[in-house]
């Protein structure tokens, strides 16, 4: 199947502002699966989000295709008889390494003989999936992370991170379509795709109308805004608001759960508060409702987007909405 | 000669097995998640979040768990509403494990994906998974190949079965969300209930979804699992576990004691026992020490050095028995308690299929097959659930509001896996003390300090597989997939 760069657009415009989720998402795969010669995918598979790969398999079933190799980090120990050889990475097509696991930073001093280090270094990009992989957790150690890290930069392998409890499959899909069609995508400062992080939980909430008119929920269950529950919508980049989960089903505030901010960097500690601590909103009150602030925050960050493929997209969200302001010079330093 | 190791492959976390120098195989177990730990300082609301991460699968059972301690702890009730809401996400989550565990965890141990490839026949979805084999040839997971007893036909079957199951899973994953705001790591329970909305909209909506469920698996799992017994008579006795086994109950509480629809118990041989939670840890063989003595109530401490030890998996015990938990235990001790009679197909069904007694069927074949027997009980405890909600009553009980701030808790229930135990004490409102013993743990322990290993280390030495080889490998394979084992369940 000929796919145009104008349909993935479209395409990548409903997995990250929502709709026909499902097949969007699975005509990215299709379209990624169908190229002529799609980058090789290395994929370390991770422990307790290996479910996301699975449902890939079901959403996009094409997307196996892609796959070239992926292990458990227990394959890494070395001369194991696992029965598989080694990937022989094709020096012309620079792979694209997906670490759900890191590999132990003890590693990274000898990357010569380490495999995902040695893919690491020719490939065309890494994708840290999970906000275990991407800033350390019960998952993967900090240690590991920063190592990962301070070796892409020193090898300047572009470093995409793509946080969550789980990583919504579209997510990296859309930003595996971005890297074959369009380039690198732009990045926030803590290297999330703009495009799916670029704007604050609380901006697309169907609460929102409640935080505006002041009316919050005092008690697990009540209607109103979560905010005083401990709600870290106004804090969280991510786009569940406008895509939801589970093929657009429901989300976490849809279901009454207020938002933890699992793709923050700061989770689960959020500097003290917890997961359910509430968050400052600058003296706002339920008396003077937040709205001034938390605008501030979603135009903050909103500038953000107006580099390469976010612009078309976000005039399409924006509709009606001011102009962002010119981006301050952050995009990637690759 | 240095001793062969296997790292296991298609299950949660990582974990190998190896021959020790005296023969026996043995798991070397996990790593350390660091999540009780973790926990410690917290509120025990971001426990029942945090724990959900060590496993997708019994992840909605591990929040149950843990928000059932925490009322426990403060002597909280639940809401009709909000216990119906419960039952529904936990019998979801297990139908939904189950399944999962077979098609994607299971099977693949029996049949090749490389048995599809070259696909002529008649059934267009077929074709095109075949024709994605031979596009990338390279890739490794289509590759492999071994030999295998199904005839075409049976290959078409399993796999138009697989590729059938899979939509049954979105939408059970759907029917999650609706519940719990998403799937995996539900977003919604809080002591006295569960706090998503449910108006008569939502009920109609889970039914809908529902039958669609039963439509489309109608009895195919079960037969599926029949099929690959009966093509593998070597799993009927293979991979025996130990006499004990153990279930913690779980399911349909809310109607009062004794209505559950998995009864709790203990049988160590001999007869039924109530479930009387006299569990021991033993970290014998395990990389912990005990805590030191200041610490009344201290965790295990790490300690990777040990001598002696090979797993992060600590031993528990069940008044010091080795036990076993998971699904052939659950139906036997329902059996044996002779409280419900709705299982008594189901168990007939097994006991017919394996032609022996459900309290002696924890093999290889047994277990698989118990499993998939369990999943059209679950849909009908969800279809009960549902019927009985009272749409628009709130689901979030009123003295919820009113927990105690010192305390301690304990939870028992059973996850799709198996046994499941939560301990928690907390003072000043946050978590002090947190202990969890989940199903992978009693499954995948080593041996304790009397020598005695866990049910998987049993399993594996009745007749040990030859790591050496590819069928020793496959062998030994089944039998830790037929546990349903998490490695990142296993140690937290």
């Amino acid at each position: 199947m000929k796919v145009s760069r104008r349909d993935v657009m479209c395409w990548l415009g409903v997995t990250a502002a929502g709709g026909a989720l499902l097949p969007a998402t699975r005509a990215l795969g299709q379209a990624l699966a169908g190229q002529e010669s799609p980058s090789p995918l290395f994929w370390l598979k991770g422990a307790e989000d290996s479910n996301l790969l699975a449902q890939l398999g079901r959403e996009v079933p094409e997307f196996w295709n892609l796959v070239a190799e992926d292990w458990d980090l227990a394959d890494y120990e070395p001369l194991l008889p696992t029965g598989y050889p080694p990937p022989a990475a094709d020096p012309a097509q620079a792979p694209i390494v997906v670490l759900e696991a890191l590999p132990p930073a003890a590693e990274a001093g000898a990357p010569e003989k380490s495999r995902a280090y040695g893919l690491l270094r020719p490939a065309k990009a890494a994708i840290l999936l999970g906000s275990d992989a991407c800033y350390g957790g019960p998952g993967a150690g900090a240690d590991d992370v920063a190592a990962v890290e301070a070796f892409c930069k020193r090898e300047k392998t572009p470093l995409i991170k793509l946080p969550g409890i789980p990583v919504p499959p579209q997510h990296l899909v859309g930003t595996l379509a971005q890297l074959e069609f369009f380039g690198f995508p732009p990045l926030d400062r803590f290297r999330r795709p703009v495009l799916y992080y670029g704007e604050t939980v609380c901006r697309d909430c169907e609460r929102r109308g409640d935080l505006e008119t002041g009316r919050f929920a005092d008690r697990p269950g009540a209607a109103g805004c979560l905010w005083q529950l401990g709600c870290k919508g106004p804090v969280t980049h991510n786009s569940c608001a406008r895509t939801r989960w589970n093929g657009g089903e429901n989300w976490c505030v849809g279901a009454g759960g207020p938002c933890v901010g699992c793709s923050e960097p700061g989770y689960p500690d959020h500097a003290g508060l917890g997961l359910y601590g509430r968050v400052d909103l600058g003296g706002a009150t339920e008396a003077s409702p937040a709205l001034r602030h938390i605008d501030q925050v979603g135009l903050g960050l909103l500038a953000l987007v107006a580099a390469g493929l976010g612009v078309r997209l976000t005039r399409r969200l924006l509709a009606g909405r001011s102009e962002p302001e010119p981006p301050p010079a952050s995009p990637p330093d690759v | 000669m240095a001793a062969v190791r296997f790292p296991l492959y298609r299950l949660e976390g990582r974990v190998t097995l190896y021959q020790a120098d005296d023969g026996a195989l043995r798991l070397e177990g996990a790593r350390l998640r660091g999540l009780e730990a973790l926990l410690l300082g917290r509120s025990p609301q971001d426990a029942v979040f945090l724990v959900q991460r060590l496993s997708a699968d019994t992840g909605v059972s591990h929040a149950l768990a843990s928000v059932m301690a925490w009322e426990n702890a403060g002597g909280t009730g639940v809401s009709h509403n909000g216990a119906l809401l419960r039952d529904l996400l936990h019998a979801l989550s297990w139908a939904h494990a189950h399944l999962r565990q077979f098609y994607q965890q299971a099977l693949p141990d029996y049949i090749p994906p490389a048995a599809l490839s070259g696909y002529r026949g008649a059934q267009e979805a077929l074709r095109r998974v075949a024709a994605g084999f031979g596009q990338r040839p390279e890739a490794r997971w289509a590759a492999v190949g071994f030999p295998h007893p199904f005839s075409a036909a049976e290959v078409e079957r399993l796999w138009a079965n697989a590729l059938r199951v899979q939509r049954a899973l979105g939408l059970l994953q759907r029917m999650m969300a609706v519940v719990g705001g998403k799937y995996p790591v539900v977003m919604s329970l809080v002591p006295g209930g569960v706090t998503a909305a449910i108006s008569r909209e939502t009920v109609f909506r889970l039914q809908t979804h529902l039958r669609e469920v039963r439509a489309l698996l109608g009895d195919a799992p079960f037969e599926d699992g029949r099929l690959v017994v009966r093509r593998h008579q070597e799993l009927l006795e293979g991979g025996r576990g130990p006499r004990g086994l153990i279930s913690a109950g779980t399911l349909g509480d809310e109607a009062g004691p004794g209505a559950s629809l998995f009864p709790s118990g203990v049988f160590l041989g001999e007869k039924l026992e109530p479930f009387r939670g006299a569990i021991t840890e033993s970290v014998h063989a395990a990389y912990y020490d005990l805590p030191s003595r200041e610490t009344a109530r201290g965790l295990l401490q790490p300690a990777p050095d040990k001598p002696g030890a090979h797993s992060w998996i600590k031993a528990p015990r069940y008044q010091e028995q080795v036990v076993e938990t998971g699904a052939v235990a659950r139906l036997a001790i329902t059996h044996l308690s002779g409280a419900r009679s709705e299982w008594a197909q189901e168990v007939a069904a097994v006991e017919n299929a394996l032609g022996m007694r459900i309290r002696q069927a924890n093999t290889t074949a047994g277990r698989l097959l118990a499993r998939l027997a369990e999943v059209p009980l679950l849909l009908q405890r969800c279809e009960q659930a549902l019927h009985q909600l009272a749409p628009g009553n709130p689901a979030v009980a009123e003295n919820a509001r009113d927990l105690p701030a010192e305390g301690e808790g304990r939870a028992a229930l059973e996850s799709p896996a198996g046994t499941l135990v939560h301990r928690l004490a907390l003072e000043r409102g946050r978590i002090a003390y947190y202990d969890i013993v989940s199903a992978s743990t009693w499954n995948g322990s080593p041996a304790d300090a009397r020598g005695a290993a866990g049910a998987i280390e049993v399993a594996l030495n009745r007749a040990p597989p030859d790591l050496a080889t590819a069928e020793g490998r496959r062998a030994a394979s089944r039998i830790v997939h037929s546990f349903f084992f998490s490695a990142a369940d296993a140690a937290q």
